[in-house]
């Protein structure tokens, strides 16, 4: 019946068909990237996720000498300050615990921040992003990552007595060793553009549970190596106690004449980790392909809800004498709907398979989106990286996309057709 | 003019006989004119000639690369230009005009500005350029003036700020006696020595400035020329070091951009250049012994943002480079109509159907079929002119909707820049230029739409057509 329907207007159908099947291979690559963006930002959650709610960063400067900002004072203590404004911050009865840090994690994402690492003997080298924390400093602990069984505890990995040990990932060490238990095994990092002098033979010392950087990526492969003080304006890391209330910590003592200080160094510009890479982080690569293309399928997605509509609308107003007939006999108003659904449905979805055999063809040269392309590499287990499950769920969104939209599409037309009573359907003309 | 009347008036009357197939009919062209509209608004927004960038089709944006025989084969390094490279070598050509040096305002950031006693207080961007910034661009000057050349070359601490930075700080505004010069590149006038704009000051970095002149804020979207202050670069209390040569006598820290006289082109640039290069080439060699290269390269704004083919081996614009730069923003907008037309199409195919007795009856009486398909198609142009019309406004909208969000903001500027002015120009919007490819692009989805619908109708044998009342 659905099929004869759709046969005998044919003619008014084709262009409404022609539609669905250039805006399923237009609108493709859009909604795979849309697709991959929204999986790697809200479902693809790293095990070690860390609570962001109690985090705080601020930054240490020195105190200016003269109340119009030239010079800075020194004194006595020397670097030796900041250690002691850190010190100052711990004894407050809301803090948990502090960390100074030269760089926040996550914070100024860039791309030095990637160089290759493999093992010793194995030649497949990997992509892994590197974050340094500074030796005795309770980073682990205060930034909330957490070790995998059989790696020492997070306190001892801020420690770093180990000279040359890192940190690594638990996806990174099941990548390197095809285990998580890679403590006292080697790697080799560095060398991206293949400076041979660039490469450091590391020693792991600690697996921690994968945590994301960037939220619109997934995690990638981590690794945290120690360092000396860069500067004498780190940052500082600030978890508070579960019980503490962050907004009522700010705002007690980020007023100017409130900031934290000691010795020769203040706290400065504290906020909440959540706004800290909200202010920091340029708008990746990712969140702008979203946005672009979400306003391009959005586009596409209006003319086909207008097409249908029109298209629908238009036929409707043809066939109301056959729904007033049907109408007579007996034909409920859910059976209309049924049957001009039916028929919406099996051209949209005919309509979408042919739109994407059609693409199957560009998918098949490299055209299917990996998201960026740190965060993808060599993931074979995860579906993204998969050519046909990859493929395969991007068509089953498209699919049930376009079934969205063309039902609601259809909607208006046929709400009328149902309502009509079959006296004046019958006398439609 | 009569059957011109006639004609609209049947094309009102078919307009308003079918409201549903019109309402639709209009959206569906509002949609896909809009989408057009924003890709064709955007292009002019970087491209074209908007105040106060009102000479960006003149204007040429250069770059400055020096190779030694001795480095890696295809090796070059890039500089920025010294005040040598501009007056010794740039403001001697004849095919320029104006020669300005300049750092773009995205290299200093997190700086503030405030008043004179620190009550008040605004992150700024701030552009040190010299005088001819002020006759390459067209800002208009509500207070004072730009600064002079001879504040220029005494490296004295004066700026033009905008008037959103003067209110926010609170100082005086002295109006100019009559707007001399609104539209018009702004010649140097003498210093001023009244209060208002030429008395107040300001501090940046800790460091006093004299304000000469307020001018009209420019919004975010004017790329090179938006910021709050505009200083001599010879300023010396910053220590910014703009005018130092680096390792070759025309390597130094500036940007530069040129303004062509008029009627000259980028090739006359590049051809007029040949032999200075050379010049410079030969001594530099001599002086350091050892074979130097030269490489200027000039970009016009449609190629520094429209470049997607590259150029040709000698680096030199042509009018069919541009054509076909512009290509895959054809191909866009022609996508973005070409789905709707399809949708159109259905459309009047559908109407088509119910008038073929009424186009039956006519070819009866003699009519032709390219009169009625003539007829068909043009009624149908009112239909997409209104719907163009609305689309216009639309894709306005959409501009004026998203100017506020961090995506399109970034679109034009760096993140880091943490002071914008949110505003949009008309003449962004409403150009002659923009205002043809609308109606052009109304002309092509009317005949992607009505076209090949009205003359399948029209093709139908005429007692066909007469018997398909029913």
């Amino acid at each position: 019946m659905t099929l004869k329907n759709l046969w005998a207007h044919r003619g008014k159908n084709g262009f409404i068909f022609v539609e669905i099947i250039l805006a399923a291979v237009f609108s493709f690559f859009a909604l795979d990237a849309i697709v991959v963006v929204t999986y790697n930002t809200h479902i693809a959650r790293a095990s070690g996720e860390f609570e962001k709610e109690h985090l705080l960063v601020g930054e240490v400067s020195p105190l200016p000498t003269s109340p119009d900002g030239e010079g800075t004072r020194s004194d006595t203590l020397g670097v030796w300050g900041l250690y002691a404004l850190r010190d100052h911050v711990q004894s407050l009865p809301e803090v948990q615990s502090v960390s100074l840090a030269n760089e926040v994690f996550g914070g100024r994402y860039q791309e030095s921040s990637w160089d290759s690492v493999r093992t010793e003997t194995g030649t497949q080298a990997l992509l892994a992003y590197e974050h340094s924390f500074l030796r005795g400093e309770h980073f682990f602990e205060t930034l909330g990552l957490t070790s995998v069984e059989g790696s020492p505890s997070v306190e001892e990995l801020s420690e770093a007595k180990e000279e040359y040990g890192v940190v690594i990932t638990r996806s990174l060490a099941q990548a390197l060793f095809g285990t998580e238990k890679a403590v006292g095994r080697r790697i080799v990092y560095g060398g991206k553009y293949n400076f041979e002098e660039n490469r450091k033979h590391l020693i792991v010392c600690g697996v921690v549970e994968d945590v994301k950087a960037i939220e619109n990526q997934r995690y990638f492969y981590s690794i945290f190596y120690p360092s000396d003080l860069w500067d004498n304006s780190p940052s500082m890391l600030i978890r508070l106690k579960p019980d503490a209330d962050a907004e009522a910590f700010l705002a007690r003592y980020d007023m100017p004449d409130m900031r934290l200080q000691e010795g020769t160094y203040r706290l400065t510009e504290t906020e909440t980790f959540k706004d800290y890479l909200k202010h920091h982080n340029r708008l990746s690569e990712g969140h702008m392909l979203f946005t672009v293309f979400s306003i391009f399928l959005s586009i596409l997605l209006v003319g086909v809800v207008l097409g249908t509509l029109g298209t629908y609308w238009l036929q409707i107003r043809g066939r109301m004498e056959d729904i007033g007939i049907m109408r007579s006999f007996g034909a409920k108003r859910r059976d209309i709907f049924r049957m001009i659904w039916q028929e919406a449905a099996l051209l949209t979805f005919v309509a979408c398979v042919i739109g994407q055999i059609i693409w199957l063809q560009f998918a098949m040269n490299d055209l299917l989106f990996m998201g960026e392309k740190h965060g993808a590499l060599e993931r074979e287990t995860d579906w993204v990286a998969q050519f046909w499950p990859h493929f395969f769920t991007v068509c089953g969104v498209q699919l049930l996309l376009m079934l969205l939209v063309v039902t609601l599409g259809i909607t208006i037309p046929t709400l009328i057709a149902m309502y009509t009573k079959p006296v004046e359907a019958l006398r439609h003309e | 003019m009569s059957k011109f009347i006639l004609f609209l008036r049947h094309a009102i009357a078919l307009v308003r006989a079918d409201k549903l197939f019109s309402t639709i009919y209009v959206a569906g062209t509002a949609v896909a004119i809009a989408s057009a509209m924003v890709v064709a608004i955007f292009v002019h927004i970087v491209v074209g000639d908007i105040a106060p960038e009102s000479n960006r089709s003149r204007t040429l944006y250069l770059n400055n690369h020096f190779r030694k025989a001795s480095m890696q084969e295809g090796e070059w390094h890039y500089y920025g230009f010294s005040t040598e490279a501009i007056d010794s070598c740039f403001r001697k050509m004849k095919c320029v005009e104006a020669v300005v040096g300049f750092t773009p305002g995205y290299r200093y950031t997190g700086n503030k500005v405030s008043d004179m006693e620190r009550q008040r207080e605004m992150p700024v961007t701030f552009i040190p350029t010299n005088p001819d910034f002020f006759r390459l661009y067209d800002f208009t000057f509500l207070s004072g003036r730009p600064f002079s050349g001879q504040e220029f070359q005494n490296g004295e601490p004066v700026c033009v700020i905008t008037e959103r930075l003067a209110k926010t700080l609170g100082l005086g505004l002295t109006p100019n006696p009559s707007p001399a010069g609104e539209g018009q590149n702004q010649q140097p006038t003498p210093l001023s020595h009244g209060r208002g704009a030429g008395g107040e000051a300001l501090l940046l970095g800790g460091k006093a400035f004299r304000v000469v002149g307020v001018v009209k804020t420019v919004s975010y979207m004017m790329m090179t020329a938006a910021a709050d202050v505009y200083f001599p670069y010879t300023e010396e209390a910053l220590n910014l070091g703009l005018g130092r040569q680096s390792t070759y006598a025309y390597a130094g820290f500036l940007d530069v951009m040129i303004l062509l006289r008029k009627g000259f082109s980028q090739q006359d640039f590049m051809r007029e250049l040949e032999p200075l290069q050379r010049r410079y080439e030969a001594v530099a060699s001599s002086q350091a012994g050892e074979e130097i290269s030269w490489r200027v390269t000039a970009n016009s704004q449609f190629f520094r943002f429209l470049n997607f083919f590259g150029r040709n081996s000698e680096g030199k614009e042509s009018p069919s480079l541009m054509a076909m730069n512009l290509m895959p923003i054809a191909l866009l907008m022609l996508l973005f109509l070409l789905l709707p037309a399809i949708n159109l199409s259905g459309l009047v195919s559908n109407r088509m159907e119910a008038r073929r007795a009424e186009m039956g009856i006519r070819k009866t009486f003699g009519a032709k079929r390219r009169w009625l398909l003539r007829e068909v198609i043009n009624e149908n142009l009112v239909l997409t002119l209104i719907g163009g019309a609305v689309g216009w406004v639309l894709s306005w909208l959409f501009f004026r909707l998203t100017l506020h969000t961090r995506e399109f903001l970034t679109l034009f500027q760096s993140e880091d820049i943490k002071s914008y002015e949110f505003s949009l120009d008309p003449a962004m919007f409403f150009t002659p230029t923009l205002f043809l490819v609308c109606f052009l692009c109304c002309a092509v989805l009317n005949l992607m739409a009505a076209l090949i619908p009205a003359w399948r109708s029209l093709r139908k044998p005429i007692v066909e057509s007469l018997n398909q009342k029913r």
